[in-house]
């Protein structure tokens, strides 16, 4: 994280170095610190909402059959001994808040599934497979429909909008399968 | 069609608190707590964001993602990809609000329904913000290795890229 971090600002204030392009590194600095805050504050209530609303729903006796229906295909994926079932409960509230499309549902349910997964993880700097693995799988676009995608098409005067959702499965279906094949073989690797 | 997808969230709301309170939760309180809880994560999450968006906006505005660029266009040029699918497969996997307004570029000028537009809307809905995700999962608990998920993930994208390009030539769509 540190190297691509540090070369992506070393690389780019070399350039505008380069070709005396300076002022644009302390006011784009400036305007990307704006952007950040702005799509902070755009996320904090929807994030508070869906976690509060997914606390309701981890507390009923539904979580249960919610995450058994997932936790086959988790079981297959994954490595058993170093998941814990709190681990499964929100790995399915992930997948599923990915599948449907909200977004921010999906993010507080990784990051608490991230957080059971790190403390079955031995090393705390470095991720174990089961965290690579739940990772790559949210870098897929899991979306059964994407409606931001149809609204788009629609907007820019398409004769059919949907037609694209049975190709964007198959793209996804095919990524999807490819990225879980590559981090089969790298997480023996690296 | 569009109704019921539409119908999907506002039922998934409504059947979580008819369940709690079925089951006698104090669906109030449990929500209150899980907002705070949600808000203590957008803390933690907040300088990780900052530090991605930051080292992006620069790449874009020094002129130094282009540099990068400027040798891969003809290698992607070759391989058949259309001269304006290119920057949105650069771009994808770093900024999602780049990419989308990439895209929109394309339906504007190309049609939705060209050849370009089609790869266009077909990759960025089957694809995420890879380096961004990556970002916020490990930040969130203070991963500082990544292991091989980035080049994974890449390699995942651009497996989306090609099957997207096969798909529109061949006709599928």
């Amino acid at each position: 994280m540190s190297k691509i971090w540090g070369a992506m600002l070393i690389i780019s204030i070399a350039v505008a170095l380069f070709t005396g392009n300076v002022e644009s590194v302390v006011s784009s600095i400036m305007s990307s610190g704006q952007g950040a805050v702005e799509n902070m504050l755009g996320l904090v209530g929807m994030m508070c909402f869906w976690n509060g609303l997914f606390n309701i729903f981890e507390k009923t006796s539904a979580i249960k059959s919610f995450s058994k229906v997932f936790s086959k295909f988790i079981g297959k994926i994954f490595n058993k001994k170093e998941l814990n079932e709190k681990a499964v409960e929100y790995m399915s509230m992930n997948i599923a808040s990915n599948i449907v499309g909200i977004g921010n549902a999906a993010t507080v349910n990784g990051i608490k599934a991230i957080e059971q997964l790190q403390n079955e993880n031995s090393n705390k700097d470095t991720p174990n497979n089961n965290m690579t693995t739940f990772v790559l799988i949210n870098t897929a676009s899991l979306q059964l429909i994407p409606t931001n995608i149809i609204a788009l098409r629609a907007m820019y005067g398409s004769t059919s909008p949907s037609a694209i959702v049975v190709p964007i499965w198959i793209v996804t279906a095919v990524a999807l399968t490819v990225g879980l094949i590559s981090i089969k073989i790298l997480n023996k690797r690296m | 069609m569009n109704f019921v997808i539409m119908c999907i969230i506002p039922l998934f709301i409504i059947a979580i608190l008819l369940i709690g309170l079925k089951e006698k939760k104090d669906i109030f309180k449990l929500f209150v707590e899980g907002c705070l809880e949600g808000l203590k994560m957008v803390y933690r999450i907040f300088p990780f964001i900052l530090a991605i968006t930051i080292a992006i906006g620069l790449l874009k505005s020094t002129g130094a993602l282009d540099f990068i660029l400027i040798p891969l266009r003809p290698l992607l040029t070759k391989f058949g990809i259309p001269d304006d699918i290119v920057p949105l497969c650069l771009m994808r996997p770093l900024s999602g609000g780049a990419s989308m307004s990439v895209v929109m570029d394309i339906l504007k000028t190309s049609g939705a329904d060209s050849i370009s537009g089609k790869m266009a809307a077909i990759i960025m809905g089957a694809t995420e913000t890879t380096l961004y995700t990556i970002t916020i999962l490990f930040g969130a608990v203070g991963i500082k290795k990544m292991r091989g998920v980035l080049i994974a993930g890449l390699i995942a994208d651009t497996a989306a890229i090609i099957t997207a390009i096969i798909l529109v030539n061949v006709g599928i769509l």
